[in-house]
């Protein structure tokens, strides 16, 4: 049975850890990067190599940079005061998106899941607690997806916010579907659940 | 409501089969496993999009065949919908109207049908768990929201117990365990609310069928026992907290309810007859089907004539002529009453075939 070269089946193995690829796309993908000219080629990896050396997370709010301070965050005209709490990345995407926030963010990387052992402090919640009591935040918008997880994860955060005088804590939920992720809400959803958050008891 | 047509296709015994339906009684005779049963299982999956009797949906597929399929057309007040259920590789696939569903609670509640089997006594004597489920089920049909706040609440249960498993052992309650118990008590309270409006619906109607089933000599109490009232359940969980901490279980909420029934004022799982308590659970559920006033369920009675004595049997004839459509299975026509075989549309079901009587 003829088999590929170890370097091709290298690539194929490459491309299978990728989300939603399989073996047959792993394959197809193999081949093309074999048909690709040098140019095209050296391209993906030097953009592979690139995105892993020279993106990292943002000082301040976890969101992705490369250099210190985030877009938002380098913003001027981005409201400091008010603070957006997402679980991902990709849920701070789909708010700027929407483009209707003109607040800062905090990426918190995950939410509550004590089944999968992670609690509070695999989370950023220390660097937030810090954030709002030496940056003046006034408000913080708490936008962590609508799930049993999300939901525990905000009312978390709500009771370690609500001894912080003076800050208006609000959740933002009500018009997302529940179990959708912000991801894939689309940008009117979002914007009408930006409107309408509630404040947390 | 009720079932104009029903069609199988290699479901249990039956290869192709065809039957239409007019409303009033539908007797379906014959020998034991003949396949009446598989008939009542059908029509129950098409109500609720699971098997009363069966956990493997392969199972349902006929010896060596890959597909089986359940399709009926349904008459209700709103107008008639077609109910679909494919069984392939073990999966299911639900389709409305032809349209394919992406959840279960999109399916349940098309037709309403209620499935009486010799099993039910448990609803009355056995564990707490049967009668959550019962409840579960019911509700479950009737506000297509309960579903999935049920399955929130389990996935939120299941995050607390993890917590608290972590925990086991500490003098405090930690912060996350706290968090996941409040979203827990939201959900649950939403649940309690739900099934004691539902309990509240149907324990007067069952308190008059038992009245009448048993020639007026017992009085049915059911009420719900809830392990905290509305507005307290938050309260409640932290009552527990050195409890749940020691155990690292949570102790509180829905999941540990239970219906209270009694008979002439005695508990009717230690003080009543068999026959009360088989009454009680028909009592029960005939009371459930009818909460649709305006279009009532679907009873689908296998082989539960037979099991009470010939008074009850003729009252719940009368009882049965109430809904709009009715199914009862039985040996002979000697196992129904009189006022169910006046009139009834008798097919008689052998090795898997249907005809008419
Ligand atoms: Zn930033």
């Amino acid at each position: 049975m003829a088999t590929y070269p170890r370097a091709v089946t290298r690539l194929i193995e490459a491309f299978r850890k990728l989300p939603g690829v399989g073996p047959k796309s792993a394959q197809r993908y193999a081949v093309h990067v074999l048909r690709a000219s040098m140019d095209d080629a050296r391209e993906l990896a030097d953009a592979i190599l690139e995105v892993k050396t020279s993106i990292k997370p943002c000082k301040r709010c976890g969101n992705y940079t490369d250099t210190d301070l985030c877009s938002v965050c380098a913003d001027p005209r981005r409201d400091p005061r008010s603070l957006c709490v997402v679980s991902y990345v990709r849920d701070l995407m789909a708010i700027e998106r929407a483009g209707e926030f003109r607040g800062q963010y905090h990426v918190l990387g995950g939410v509550l899941s004590p089944a999968d052992g992670i609690g509070p402090e695999d989370l950023t919640v220390g660097a937030l607690i810090e954030r709002v009591r030496d940056e003046h935040v006034t408000e913080v918008i708490l936008a962590t997806s609508p799930s049993v997880e999300g939901d525990a994860t905000a009312l978390y955060l709500a009771r370690l916010l609500g001894a912080v005088p003076e800050l208006e804590v609000t959740r933002l939920a009500s018009g997302l579907p529940a179990g959708a992720d912000l991801d894939y809400a689309d940008q009117t959803t979002i914007a009408a659940a930006l409107s309408g958050r509630r404040r947390l008891e | 409501m009720w079932i104009q047509e029903l069609r199988l296709s290699r479901f249990r015994s039956y290869e192709e089969l065809r039957l239409e339906f007019e409303t009033g009684a539908v007797a379906l005779l014959g020998h034991n496993a003949q396949g009446k049963t598989n008939l009542i299982e059908a029509i129950g999956l098409l109500s609720t999009g699971i098997s009363h009797r069966e956990s493997v949906a392969r199972r349902m597929v006929s010896y060596g065949a890959e597909t089986a399929g359940v399709w009926g057309l349904v008459s209700r007040l709103d107008g008639s919908i077609s109910l679909d259920v494919e069984i392939q590789a073990g999966r299911k696939t639900l389709a409305v109207n032809g349209i394919e569903c992406d959840r279960l609670d999109e399916f349940v509640g098309g037709l309403n049908a209620m499935v009486f089997h010799a099993g039910d006594v448990d609803l009355v004597t056995g564990e707490p768990s049967l009668r959550r489920r019962h409840l579960n089920e019911e509700i479950s049909k009737r506000r297509p929201r309960y579903l999935s706040d049920l399955t929130a609440y389990r996935r939120c249960l299941f995050q607390r117990n993890s917590a608290l498993k972590r925990a086991r052992g500490a003098s405090r309650m930690p912060a996350a365990v706290m968090a996941f118990g409040e979203e827990l008590a939201r959900l649950g309270e939403r649940l309690i609310a739900d099934r004691v409006a539902h309990v509240e619906a149907f324990s007067e109607p069952a308190r008059s069928l038992q009245r009448r089933l048993s020639g007026e000599a017992e009085t049915l109490s059911i009420r719900y026992e809830a392990s905290a009232t509305p507005g307290e359940m938050l309260r409640a969980l932290e009552g527990a907290a050195s409890d749940e901490l020691e155990r690292g279980v949570t102790l509180v909420g829905p999941h540990r309810d239970d219906l209270a029934i009694t008979i002439n004022g005695r508990s009717v799982r230690r003080h009543a007859s068999r026959g009360q308590q088989k009454t009680a659970a028909l009592a029960m559920k005939l009371a459930e089907a009818t909460l649709d006033a305006q279009d009532p369920a679907v009873p689908l009675l296998d082989d539960i004539m037979s099991e009470l004595d010939r008074d009850r049997r003729e009252r719940l004839g009368d009882e049965l002529a109430r809904f709009e459509q009715y199914f009862v299975t039985g040996t002979q026509k000697g196992d129904l009453s009189d006022s169910v075989l006046r009139g009834a549309d008798v097919r008689w079901v052998e090795e898997g075939r249907v005809r008419s009587a």
